[in-house]
Protein backbone atom coordinates (compact mmCIF):
# COMPACT_ATOMS: atom_id res chain seq x y z
CA UNK A 1 0.00 0.00 0.00
CA UNK A 2 0.98 2.94 -1.22
CA UNK A 3 0.55 5.22 2.19
CA UNK A 4 3.13 2.90 3.64
CA UNK A 5 5.68 4.73 2.24
CA UNK A 6 5.06 7.58 4.93
CA UNK A 7 5.32 5.56 7.89
CA UNK A 8 8.39 6.80 9.98
CA UNK A 9 10.19 4.43 11.86
CA UNK A 10 9.99 5.54 15.38
CA UNK A 11 11.10 2.27 17.12
CA UNK A 12 14.76 3.43 17.98
CA UNK A 13 16.50 2.27 21.17
CA UNK A 14 17.04 5.33 23.09
CA UNK A 15 16.37 4.16 26.00
CA UNK A 16 17.08 7.03 29.13
CA UNK A 17 15.88 10.49 29.41
CA UNK A 18 18.15 13.11 28.34
CA UNK A 19 20.41 15.43 30.07
CA UNK A 20 18.55 18.46 30.88
CA UNK A 21 21.31 18.97 33.91
CA UNK A 22 23.12 21.63 31.51
CA UNK A 23 21.42 24.93 30.68
CA UNK A 24 23.14 24.54 26.79
CA UNK A 25 24.88 21.86 25.16
CA UNK A 26 26.65 21.11 21.77
CA UNK A 27 28.07 19.11 20.02
CA UNK A 28 32.77 19.48 19.53
CA UNK A 29 34.79 18.11 17.66
CA UNK A 30 37.58 15.97 18.88
CA UNK A 31 40.02 18.73 17.91
CA UNK A 32 38.79 21.22 20.20
CA UNK A 33 38.53 18.39 22.94
CA UNK A 34 41.26 19.07 25.62
CA UNK A 35 44.55 16.68 24.96
CA UNK A 36 44.30 15.27 29.04
CA UNK A 37 40.25 14.18 28.01
CA UNK A 38 41.39 12.59 24.59
CA UNK A 39 44.54 10.73 26.29
CA UNK A 40 42.20 9.53 29.42
CA UNK A 41 39.71 8.33 26.37
CA UNK A 42 42.19 6.42 24.77
CA UNK A 43 43.21 4.66 27.76
CA UNK A 44 39.49 4.01 28.51
CA UNK A 45 38.13 3.00 25.55
CA UNK A 46 40.72 2.15 22.56
CA UNK A 47 38.69 0.40 20.40
CA UNK A 48 35.67 3.20 19.85
CA UNK A 49 35.70 6.51 19.02
CA UNK A 50 33.41 8.82 20.82
CA UNK A 51 31.14 12.20 20.28
CA UNK A 52 32.16 15.05 22.16
CA UNK A 53 29.87 18.01 23.96
CA UNK A 54 30.91 21.04 25.31
CA UNK A 55 28.34 22.35 28.24
CA UNK A 56 27.93 25.53 29.38
CA UNK A 57 25.94 25.35 33.16
CA UNK A 58 25.21 26.87 36.28
CA UNK A 59 27.87 25.21 37.81
CA UNK A 60 30.38 25.71 35.30
CA UNK A 61 31.77 24.75 31.60
CA UNK A 62 32.87 21.39 30.58
CA UNK A 63 33.33 18.65 28.17
CA UNK A 64 31.68 15.28 28.06
CA UNK A 65 31.37 12.41 26.52
CA UNK A 66 28.69 9.81 26.34
CA UNK A 67 28.90 6.40 24.88
CA UNK A 68 27.68 2.62 24.94
CA UNK A 69 30.26 0.03 26.25
CA UNK A 70 29.24 -3.55 27.47
CA UNK A 71 25.71 -2.69 27.45
CA UNK A 72 25.99 0.33 30.22
CA UNK A 73 25.39 3.83 28.96
CA UNK A 74 28.37 5.50 30.58
CA UNK A 75 29.07 9.87 30.59
CA UNK A 76 32.40 10.94 31.43
CA UNK A 77 32.76 14.79 32.30
CA UNK A 78 36.38 16.71 32.46
CA UNK A 79 36.88 20.48 33.38
CA UNK A 80 38.07 23.12 30.54
CA UNK A 81 41.68 21.69 30.78
CA UNK A 82 41.02 18.27 30.20
CA UNK A 83 40.67 17.32 33.80
CA UNK A 84 38.50 14.33 34.36
CA UNK A 85 35.60 15.22 36.89
CA UNK A 86 33.68 12.16 37.01
CA UNK A 87 32.30 9.00 35.48
CA UNK A 88 28.79 8.38 35.34
CA UNK A 89 26.70 5.26 34.12
CA UNK A 90 23.27 5.33 33.81
CA UNK A 91 21.08 2.24 36.07
CA UNK A 92 18.07 1.05 36.34
CA UNK A 93 16.60 2.99 40.25
CA UNK A 94 16.29 -0.92 41.34
CA UNK A 95 19.74 -1.37 40.74
CA UNK A 96 20.71 0.54 43.91
CA UNK A 97 21.09 -1.33 46.81
CA UNK A 98 18.06 -1.89 48.73
CA UNK A 99 18.02 0.25 52.06
CA UNK A 100 19.71 3.04 50.17
CA UNK A 101 16.94 3.02 47.12
CA UNK A 102 14.40 2.59 50.57
CA UNK A 103 15.85 5.99 51.96
CA UNK A 104 15.47 8.12 48.30
CA UNK A 105 12.20 6.41 48.24
CA UNK A 106 11.19 7.86 51.50
CA UNK A 107 12.72 10.98 50.65
CA UNK A 108 10.92 11.43 47.47
CA UNK A 109 8.05 10.66 48.54
CA UNK A 110 8.05 13.22 51.29
CA UNK A 111 9.22 16.07 48.79
CA UNK A 112 6.34 15.26 46.16
CA UNK A 113 2.82 14.15 45.59
CA UNK A 114 3.14 12.06 42.98
CA UNK A 115 6.00 11.27 40.80
CA UNK A 116 8.07 9.05 38.29
CA UNK A 117 11.74 8.95 37.59
CA UNK A 118 12.97 9.68 34.54
CA UNK A 119 16.78 9.23 34.84
CA UNK A 120 18.67 7.49 37.67
CA UNK A 121 22.51 7.42 37.28
CA UNK A 122 25.60 6.79 39.64
CA UNK A 123 28.40 8.90 39.67
CA UNK A 124 31.97 8.04 40.35
CA UNK A 125 34.76 10.41 41.52
CA UNK A 126 37.79 9.42 42.41
CA UNK A 127 41.59 9.46 40.98
CA UNK A 128 42.64 8.78 37.53
CA UNK A 129 43.72 5.71 38.08
CA UNK A 130 40.48 4.21 39.97
CA UNK A 131 38.22 5.94 37.50
CA UNK A 132 40.37 3.99 34.68
CA UNK A 133 38.81 0.79 36.31
CA UNK A 134 35.55 1.52 35.36
CA UNK A 135 36.02 0.29 32.19
CA UNK A 136 35.56 -3.34 32.92
CA UNK A 137 33.09 -2.88 35.82
CA UNK A 138 33.76 -6.61 37.03
CA UNK A 139 37.29 -5.42 37.79
CA UNK A 140 36.35 -1.86 38.84
CA UNK A 141 37.92 -0.17 41.99
CA UNK A 142 34.63 0.39 43.81
CA UNK A 143 35.90 0.80 46.88
CA UNK A 144 38.19 3.88 46.28
CA UNK A 145 35.72 5.63 44.32
CA UNK A 146 32.95 7.87 45.72
CA UNK A 147 29.73 7.22 45.06
CA UNK A 148 26.95 9.34 44.51
CA UNK A 149 23.04 9.23 43.00
CA UNK A 150 21.56 11.81 40.33
CA UNK A 151 17.77 11.55 39.52
CA UNK A 152 15.98 13.39 37.68
CA UNK A 153 11.91 13.26 38.58
CA UNK A 154 9.04 14.45 37.55
CA UNK A 155 6.78 14.88 40.39
CA UNK A 156 3.95 16.91 41.62
CA UNK A 157 4.31 19.55 43.95
CA UNK A 158 1.35 21.45 45.75
CA UNK A 159 -0.36 20.57 42.89
CA UNK A 160 1.92 21.39 40.13
CA UNK A 161 4.00 19.00 37.66
CA UNK A 162 7.77 19.96 38.08
CA UNK A 163 11.12 18.08 36.52
CA UNK A 164 13.43 18.23 39.42
CA UNK A 165 16.83 17.15 39.80
CA UNK A 166 18.02 15.33 43.13
CA UNK A 167 21.58 14.12 44.36
CA UNK A 168 22.22 11.58 46.63
CA UNK A 169 24.79 10.37 48.77
CA UNK A 170 25.86 7.40 49.05
CA UNK A 171 23.79 5.82 51.87
CA UNK A 172 20.60 7.63 50.23
CA UNK A 173 20.74 10.94 52.26
CA UNK A 174 19.75 13.68 50.06
CA UNK A 175 22.09 16.03 49.38
CA UNK A 176 20.83 18.68 46.75
CA UNK A 177 17.82 19.54 44.34
CA UNK A 178 16.87 21.37 41.70
CA UNK A 179 14.53 22.46 39.50
CA UNK A 180 14.76 21.74 36.00
CA UNK A 181 13.01 23.57 33.39
CA UNK A 182 9.89 21.46 32.27
CA UNK A 183 10.15 20.56 28.19
CA UNK A 184 7.67 22.72 26.18
CA UNK A 185 5.74 20.22 23.33
CA UNK A 186 3.63 22.90 22.10
CA UNK A 187 5.41 22.40 19.11
CA UNK A 188 4.33 18.97 18.61
CA UNK A 189 0.64 18.39 20.71
CA UNK A 190 -0.62 21.61 18.19
CA UNK B 1 -4.64 9.24 -8.51
CA UNK B 2 -5.43 12.99 -8.06
CA UNK B 3 -3.40 15.41 -7.74
CA UNK B 4 -4.70 18.71 -5.92
CA UNK B 5 -2.09 21.88 -6.59
CA UNK B 6 0.09 22.68 -3.81
CA UNK B 7 -0.14 25.38 -1.47
CA UNK B 8 1.10 27.03 1.56
CA UNK B 9 -0.29 26.86 4.67
CA UNK B 10 0.65 30.15 7.06
CA UNK B 11 0.18 29.63 10.83
CA UNK B 12 0.26 31.66 14.49
CA UNK B 13 0.43 29.12 17.17
CA UNK B 14 0.02 30.98 20.45
CA UNK B 15 0.11 29.05 23.83
CA UNK B 16 -0.55 30.41 27.50
CA UNK B 17 0.29 28.62 30.77
CA UNK B 18 -2.66 28.97 33.39
CA UNK B 19 -2.57 27.83 36.83
CA UNK B 20 -2.89 24.41 38.13
CA UNK B 21 -1.64 22.49 35.13
CA UNK B 22 -4.68 24.30 33.03
CA UNK B 23 -3.17 25.73 29.50
CA UNK B 24 -4.96 27.49 26.53
CA UNK B 25 -3.67 27.11 23.17
CA UNK B 26 -5.11 29.81 20.26
CA UNK B 27 -4.32 29.14 16.84
CA UNK B 28 -4.52 30.65 13.22
CA UNK B 29 -3.77 29.09 10.03
CA UNK B 30 -4.46 30.02 6.46
CA UNK B 31 -4.46 28.08 3.40
CA UNK B 32 -3.46 29.24 -0.40
CA UNK B 33 -3.51 27.35 -3.33
CA UNK B 34 -1.18 27.66 -6.15
CA UNK B 35 -3.07 28.82 -9.39
CA UNK B 36 -1.41 29.22 -12.46
CA UNK B 37 0.84 32.41 -11.64
CA UNK B 38 -0.24 33.11 -8.41
CA UNK B 39 -2.00 32.17 -4.81
CA UNK B 40 -5.27 32.59 -4.18
CA UNK B 41 -6.90 32.49 -0.30
CA UNK B 42 -8.73 29.33 0.02
CA UNK B 43 -9.70 29.34 3.71
CA UNK B 44 -8.69 30.16 7.30
CA UNK B 45 -9.04 28.32 10.11
CA UNK B 46 -9.28 29.80 13.75
CA UNK B 47 -9.66 27.38 17.24
CA UNK B 48 -9.18 27.79 21.11
CA UNK B 49 -8.31 25.16 23.00
CA UNK B 50 -7.90 24.48 26.57
CA UNK B 51 -5.92 21.69 28.06
CA UNK B 52 -5.15 20.10 31.07
CA UNK B 53 -2.35 18.06 32.53
CA UNK B 54 -3.39 14.85 34.15
CA UNK B 55 -0.54 13.53 35.32
CA UNK B 56 3.37 13.66 33.91
CA UNK B 57 3.40 13.14 30.55
CA UNK B 58 -0.62 13.22 30.08
CA UNK B 59 -2.80 16.05 28.33
CA UNK B 60 -6.15 16.43 27.42
CA UNK B 61 -7.86 19.49 25.62
CA UNK B 62 -10.64 20.02 24.21
CA UNK B 63 -11.86 23.10 22.51
CA UNK B 64 -13.51 24.84 18.95
CA UNK B 65 -12.50 25.65 15.57
CA UNK B 66 -14.35 27.66 13.10
CA UNK B 67 -13.52 27.31 9.71
CA UNK B 68 -13.74 30.78 7.47
CA UNK B 69 -14.35 29.51 3.55
CA UNK B 70 -16.39 31.29 0.67
CA UNK B 71 -17.61 34.07 3.73
CA UNK B 72 -18.78 30.84 5.43
CA UNK B 73 -18.20 29.45 9.10
CA UNK B 74 -18.04 26.08 9.59
CA UNK B 75 -17.57 24.88 13.36
CA UNK B 76 -15.53 22.21 14.38
CA UNK B 77 -15.34 20.88 18.18
CA UNK B 78 -12.09 19.37 18.99
CA UNK B 79 -11.55 16.69 21.70
CA UNK B 80 -8.02 15.80 22.13
CA UNK B 81 -5.57 13.33 23.97
CA UNK B 82 -1.47 13.55 24.26
CA UNK B 83 1.12 11.45 26.16
CA UNK B 84 4.27 13.61 25.87
CA UNK B 85 7.92 11.61 26.37
CA UNK B 86 11.28 13.21 26.54
CA UNK B 87 13.36 10.74 25.44
CA UNK B 88 17.38 10.72 25.39
CA UNK B 89 17.92 12.10 21.99
CA UNK B 90 13.74 13.76 20.96
CA UNK B 91 10.64 14.75 22.12
CA UNK B 92 7.69 12.51 21.08
CA UNK B 93 4.32 13.18 21.44
CA UNK B 94 1.51 10.97 20.95
CA UNK B 95 -1.97 12.48 19.53
CA UNK B 96 -4.86 11.06 19.67
CA UNK B 97 -8.06 13.58 18.39
CA UNK B 98 -11.24 12.84 17.76
CA UNK B 99 -13.43 16.06 16.09
CA UNK B 100 -16.75 16.65 14.48
CA UNK B 101 -17.50 19.33 11.57
CA UNK B 102 -21.10 20.38 11.55
CA UNK B 103 -21.69 21.76 8.19
CA UNK B 104 -24.49 23.43 7.20
CA UNK B 105 -26.42 21.52 4.68
CA UNK B 106 -24.67 18.64 5.11
CA UNK B 107 -24.18 15.15 7.32
CA UNK B 108 -21.67 16.36 10.74
CA UNK B 109 -18.19 14.85 9.45
CA UNK B 110 -16.44 12.95 12.17
CA UNK B 111 -13.07 12.21 12.37
CA UNK B 112 -10.85 10.32 14.56
CA UNK B 113 -7.23 10.83 14.20
CA UNK B 114 -3.73 9.61 15.09
CA UNK B 115 -0.40 11.66 15.24
CA UNK B 116 2.81 10.57 16.11
CA UNK B 117 4.88 13.42 15.97
CA UNK B 118 8.80 13.93 16.81
CA UNK B 119 11.40 17.25 17.54
CA UNK B 120 15.18 16.02 16.70
CA UNK B 121 17.72 18.88 17.55
CA UNK B 122 20.64 19.09 14.91
CA UNK B 123 23.03 20.10 17.32
CA UNK B 124 24.04 17.82 20.62
CA UNK B 125 21.65 15.86 22.28
CA UNK B 126 19.24 18.80 23.79
CA UNK B 127 18.03 21.16 21.80
CA UNK B 128 18.60 24.72 23.43
CA UNK B 129 17.75 28.18 22.53
CA UNK B 130 19.26 29.23 18.76
CA UNK B 131 19.74 25.74 17.57
CA UNK B 132 17.98 23.80 14.86
CA UNK B 133 15.49 20.93 14.78
CA UNK B 134 14.32 18.47 12.83
CA UNK B 135 10.17 17.98 13.12
CA UNK B 136 8.73 15.01 11.75
CA UNK B 137 5.89 13.16 11.95
CA UNK B 138 3.24 10.90 10.66
CA UNK B 139 -0.74 11.21 10.73
CA UNK B 140 -4.02 8.91 10.28
CA UNK B 141 -7.34 10.31 9.76
CA UNK B 142 -10.23 8.42 9.66
CA UNK B 143 -13.42 10.18 8.96
CA UNK B 144 -17.22 9.33 8.52
CA UNK B 145 -20.01 11.70 6.96
CA UNK B 146 -23.04 10.42 6.20
CA UNK B 147 -21.61 6.57 6.50
CA UNK B 148 -18.72 7.15 3.81
CA UNK B 149 -16.16 6.66 4.96
CA UNK B 150 -12.47 8.42 4.17
CA UNK B 151 -9.04 7.69 5.31
CA UNK B 152 -6.03 10.34 4.58
CA UNK B 153 -2.46 9.83 5.84
CA UNK B 154 -0.43 12.96 6.70
CA UNK B 155 3.78 13.04 6.29
CA UNK B 156 4.80 16.15 8.02
CA UNK B 157 8.33 16.99 7.57
CA UNK B 158 10.03 20.49 9.02
CA UNK B 159 13.00 22.39 9.97
CA UNK B 160 12.47 24.10 12.87
CA UNK B 161 14.79 27.01 14.80
CA UNK B 162 13.98 28.14 18.45
CA UNK B 163 15.04 31.63 19.27
CA UNK B 164 14.12 30.29 22.80
CA UNK B 165 12.29 28.05 23.99
CA UNK B 166 8.92 29.97 24.21
CA UNK B 167 9.76 31.39 20.65
CA UNK B 168 10.06 28.85 17.51
CA UNK B 169 9.58 28.69 14.12
CA UNK B 170 8.94 25.70 11.47
CA UNK B 171 8.89 25.55 7.98
CA UNK B 172 8.60 22.22 6.11
CA UNK B 173 6.48 20.09 3.77
CA UNK B 174 2.81 18.60 4.89
CA UNK B 175 2.72 15.37 2.51
CA UNK B 176 -1.24 14.40 2.51
CA UNK B 177 -2.57 11.45 0.67
CA UNK B 178 -6.51 10.57 0.75
CA UNK B 179 -6.65 6.49 0.54
CA UNK B 180 -10.63 7.18 -0.48
CA UNK B 181 -13.21 7.37 -0.82
CA UNK B 182 -11.71 9.14 -4.19
CA UNK B 183 -7.77 8.86 -3.46
CA UNK B 184 -6.06 12.10 -3.76
CA UNK B 185 -2.88 13.97 -2.72
CA UNK B 186 -1.80 16.91 -1.74
CA UNK B 187 1.79 19.04 -0.97
CA UNK B 188 1.55 21.88 1.22
CA UNK B 189 4.41 23.91 2.51
CA UNK B 190 3.93 24.63 6.42
CA UNK B 191 5.52 28.00 7.86
CA UNK B 192 4.36 27.72 11.59
CA UNK B 193 5.76 30.42 14.39
CA UNK B 194 4.59 29.21 17.48
CA UNK B 195 5.07 31.61 20.61
CA UNK B 196 4.41 30.62 24.51
CA UNK B 197 3.47 33.31 27.44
Amino acid sequence: MRYILFLFVFVYSFSGISQVKYEKERRVKVEEVPSEALNFMQEFLPEKKVKWFYEEGTFGNSYETKFKKNGFKYSIEFDTIGKIQDVEIIIQIDEIEGYIYENIKTRLNQILENYSIQKSQIQYVGNIYDLLSLNDLKKAHIQQLGIAYELVVKGKIDGEVKLIEFNFSQTGDLIHQSELHLQNFDNLEY
Amino acid sequence: MGQTPPGILPALNINKALNKGYSVNLKNEYRFSENVDNLSFELSDLSLIFGKKMGINHHLSMGLLTRIENSNLTPRSIFQYTYLQKLSRFKIAYRLVSDQTFEEKESTLFRYRFRVMTEIPLSGQELNKKEFYLKLGNEYLNGWEAKVHSLEVRGISSLGYEFTPKNKVEVGIDYRYRATPISRSTVWLNACWYLKF
